[in-house]
């Protein structure tokens, strides 16, 4: 009898302790009123606003490695292609009745939604090797290779001739002979996109089959793209009323606002760009602009000095890597919002506040600007020259961006 | 049945299981007052629910099983290897001036002990047990500044790591002695919410803590066949503070406080009335002043509770209630924090006492062997005034213990 006493209690006195951890506190009322804490109460939150007091847009005036490849021209904005092969891959010219046929030029593009017209472009060799310093306009020209007017259906393909598998041969013996290629548009009005990493050249030839004469290709990968644009035109002043920020052109903004410091123990709620949208630049083909969905940021701290008068990106010396990536929440023009709101990390603004030296702003990039379209970014519809732009108002206009930082007094100690 | 025959050699195993599963249970919610949210908190009973049935009258208890954790001179009768643990549930109503009444349940743990006897006669004791109790959640809407919301979670308390030695010195002298290390902390975590989503919710830690320091307490016992005194004297000890607050991205710690656990003393007999019944008493004070913590927020007194308790001695004969022991107590408490009165931002404002006074009935079951036993305590009390400090709680607790033993250690 005893024994089992025992024995159930040593089993019941554990689960208890387990199950009864659950508790319907009465402190959530009552308690409230006994939260003493002393006259300067529980902790206080405010918010204050500073109006940028530097800033202007910039564009990049390097290649642009990115996804896409851009040919063309739309209005002030005109890019070209540049591509370059490490090795070449030749057909088995000892397979029996071997023929060369042709050799094409051949480059997927992205998807591209309401694209009309066409697209004339030549493919050149390029005067000389190319790398990533190349700024617009490009590598001078070199001999041209072959020209294709495209109506953005399928590939883009340019034939190389009759005399394009002879000069593969040669390029294969001797890859100085073929220091890149640039691919430049011949007539106006459109900007194809096309898919990076993906163009070849196609050698076809025929051999004899078992039965009868059979078709075959060798492609030949190209080892680098990229491609180069016009800078902004007119170039900016640095007195604009008005901020680019997108567009064809990459332009990011370089903004710069003072950081109030935040007292010791705050709790930072809230540090934030607030950029009031004043339009959009005009698309290439005069469309307004339509609603943008999503809108990815790359956010990166400003380290040198700079001035507004600064048109180039490469005129800030910004962090390489950057100090955030955001995706907005959808921006709805139709539907009335008025400004972008861009969060910044709160540790970026403990470091602002900490040191107001250090503070030389913030580059703030849309990520991947050209390469649309992707279905769940940037437009709804959109044709090739376009891309997510905005015009910010600047400090100069009546509706200046401003930081917004909230913080939170420290709560009082029990004791 | 005896319970040897079961124990023996899967008592060791047992004991050892048993100390795992505690060991591994997740921490319960806190017994916590209503007036743990200020101060150092709720002062906890450290007794098991035997000693507390007789309103915590402990200090001259003897015997194999009369462990008290008020003095330690009394395990030096223990034979076995004994683990005992104790868990405590209570239910509180409490009453505001002018928010109404709400009820609360929570369970605690107040104490474990371990306890072995040595070749030689000397019996050695481990024990962990909750010194104060400062649990607490609040939820309240908060309009300084922007609008926000606050939900605050408190834990922690003044903790105990103790180790005992004991032993008989004649017949009728036992001594005892404590060292035990303070431990535990004070911490707060506060987040504030806000309506605006563009405000980030603010997560705050607030902590106390201190030194790892340690204390002794002395404690000696005489008993004759049919009474028995105890008494014990512990050190006091300044203990170092840290006050750390911490957010996301900042730490602010400061230093050069100091808390300052005061020296105490605690009397106490133990009279048979006659052959099944006795009376206990016990008288126990630590002297917490205005010294013992710098604070705006929180003054002190000296911590007094007065314990009596009645028992009858379970029977060998007769029905069930004739062969259980019976135990009736009442123990009046007074808490050390003296807190700001309602209304009042600080101490600046006038402090009020908290006064505590509770009623026990208990009873338990022994082995046959006398070092098992499984006891219960039902209390019931009140604390706080609704004029001073705006609400007074009114709690039932119910405490089990349980002590397993393995007599092959004899």
């Amino acid at each position: 009898m005893r024994l089992t006493r025992i024995v159930l209690a040593t089993l019941v006195l554990p689960a208890l302790i387990t199950l009864s951890g659950c508790s319907n506190r009465a402190d959530r009322i009552v308690g409230n009123k006994r939260l003493i804490r002393g006259p300067g109460g529980l902790g206080t939150t405010v918010s204050v606003v500073n109006v940028v007091n530097r800033d202007t847009y910039v564009a990049p005036a390097t290649a642009n490695f990115g996804p896409a490849l851009l040919v063309g021209q739309s209005g002030p904005f005109e890019a070209l292609s540049l591509f370059s092969v490490s090795s070449w891959k030749l057909p088995d010219e000892t397979r029996a009745g071997f023929v060369p046929v042709a050799v094409h030029f051949v480059l997927p593009q992205r998807v591209i939604l309401g694209a009309a017209g066409s697209l004339s472009a030549e493919l050149s060799l390029t005067a000389a090797p190319w790398n990533s310093s190349v700024t617009w306009p490009g590598p001078a020209l070199g001999a041209s290779l072959g020209s294709t007017n495209y109506n953005f259906i399928g590939q883009l393909r340019v034939n190389l001739g009759p005399n394009g598998y002879t000069e593969i041969q040669q390029w294969a013996a001797d890859t100085l002979l073929a220091p890149g290629f640039a691919l430049v548009r011949t007539s106006s009005g459109n900007v194809g996109s096309f898919q990076a990493g993906a163009a070849v050249f196609r050698i076809f030839y025929h051999y004899t089959g078992p039965d009868s004469t059979e078709t075959d290709s060798v492609d030949t990968h190209v080892s680098l793209n990229a491609y180069v644009h016009s800078a902004p035109s007119p170039p900016q002043t640095g007195t604009e009323t008005s901020l680019i920020f997108g567009g064809g052109f990459e332009c990011a903004l370089a903004l710069r606002a003072s950081v109030p410091p935040i007292a010791a123990g705050n709790s930072v709620n809230e540090v934030r760009l607030i950029l009031p949208v004043a339009g959009t630049p005009p698309a290439g083909n005069g469309a307004a602009m339509p609603d943008t969905v999503f809108l990815d940021l790359d956010i990166l701290r400003i380290r040198g000095t700079w001035s507004q008068g600064v048109t180039d990106e490469a005129g800030l010396t910004t962090d390489a890597v950057a100090v955030s990536h955001v995706t907005l929440a959808p921006f709805f023009l139709a539907q009335g919002d008025t400004a972008l709101s861009i969060p910044l990390p709160r540790a970026l603004a403990r470091e602002l506040a900490a040191d107001t030296t250090s503070n030389e702003g913030i580059l703030i990039k849309i990520r991947n600007l050209n390469a649309r379209p992707v279905p769940t970014s940037y437009r709804a519809s959109q044709t090739a020259a376009e891309s997510p732009s905005f015009l910010i108002g600047s400090r100069e206009s009546s509706r200046p961006p401003y930081l917004r930082l909230s913080t939170t007094s420290p709560p009082p100690g029990r004791f | 049945m005896r319970l040897r025959r079961f124990f023996p050699p899967a008592g060791v195993w047992m004991v050892l299981a048993l100390s795992a599963v505690l060991a591994a249970c997740p921490p319960p919610a806190r017994a916590n007052s209503v007036f743990s949210i200020g101060g150092l908190g709720e002062p906890t009973l450290e007794e098991n629910a035997r000693i507390r049935a007789l309103g915590g009258a402990g200090a001259a208890e003897h015997g194999p099983g009369g462990f008290s954790l008020v003095n330690p001179a009394s395990i030096a009768e223990a034979r076995y290897l004994s683990l005992e643990a104790t868990m405590l549930t209570a239910r509180r109503s409490v009453s505001s001036r002018d928010l109404g009444s709400e009820s609360a349940y929570e369970s605690s743990f107040p104490a474990i002990r371990l306890v072995v006897r040595l070749p030689g006669g000397t019996v050695l004791g481990g024990s962990y047990l909750a010194g104060t109790n400062a649990e607490f959640q609040v939820d309240r809407a908060e309009s300084a500044g922007t609008a926000s919301f606050l939900h605050i979670e408190g834990t922690g308390g003044i903790n105990f790591a103790r180790v005992t030695l004991a032993r008989r010195l004649t017949g009728q002298l036992r001594a005892g002695v404590d060292y035990e290390v303070v431990s535990g902390s004070y911490r707060e975590e506060w987040r504030r919410s806000f309506s605006n989503p563009t405000l980030a919710q603010a997560r705050d830690t607030l902590e106390v803590d201190w030194d790892r320091l340690g204390r002794w307490r002395f404690g000696l016992q005489y008993a004759r066949e049919r009474f028995a005194l105890g008494a014990s004297y512990e050190t006091g000890r300044r203990l170092p503070t840290t006050y750390h607050q911490r957010t996301d991205g900042a730490e602010v710690t400061t230093t050069g406080h100091t808390l300052e656990i005061p020296d105490g003393y605690a009397a106490g007999f133990s009279v048979a009335l006659w052959s099944r019944g006795r009376v206990v008493g016990q008288y126990r004070r630590q002297r917490w002043n205005d010294q013992s913590l710098e604070s705006d927020l929180v003054d002190f007194r000296a911590l007094e509770r007065y314990s009596v308790g009645f028992e009858r001695v379970a029977g060998n004969e007769g029905g069930l209630l004739a062969t259980l022991p019976l135990r009736v107590g009442a123990t009046f408490l007074k808490w050390p924090d003296l807190l700001p009165r309602a209304g009042a931002a600080d101490v600046f404002g006038g402090v009020a006492p908290v006064d505590e006074w509770a009623v026990s009935i208990g009873t338990g079951v022994l082995t046959h062997d006398r070092g098992g036993a499984f006891d219960v305590s039902l209390e019931g009390g009140r604390r706080g005034n609704q004029d001073e400090l705006g609400a007074r709680e009114t709690f039932f607790r119910a405490t089990l213990s349980l002590r397993i033993s393995d007599e092959t250690w004899k």
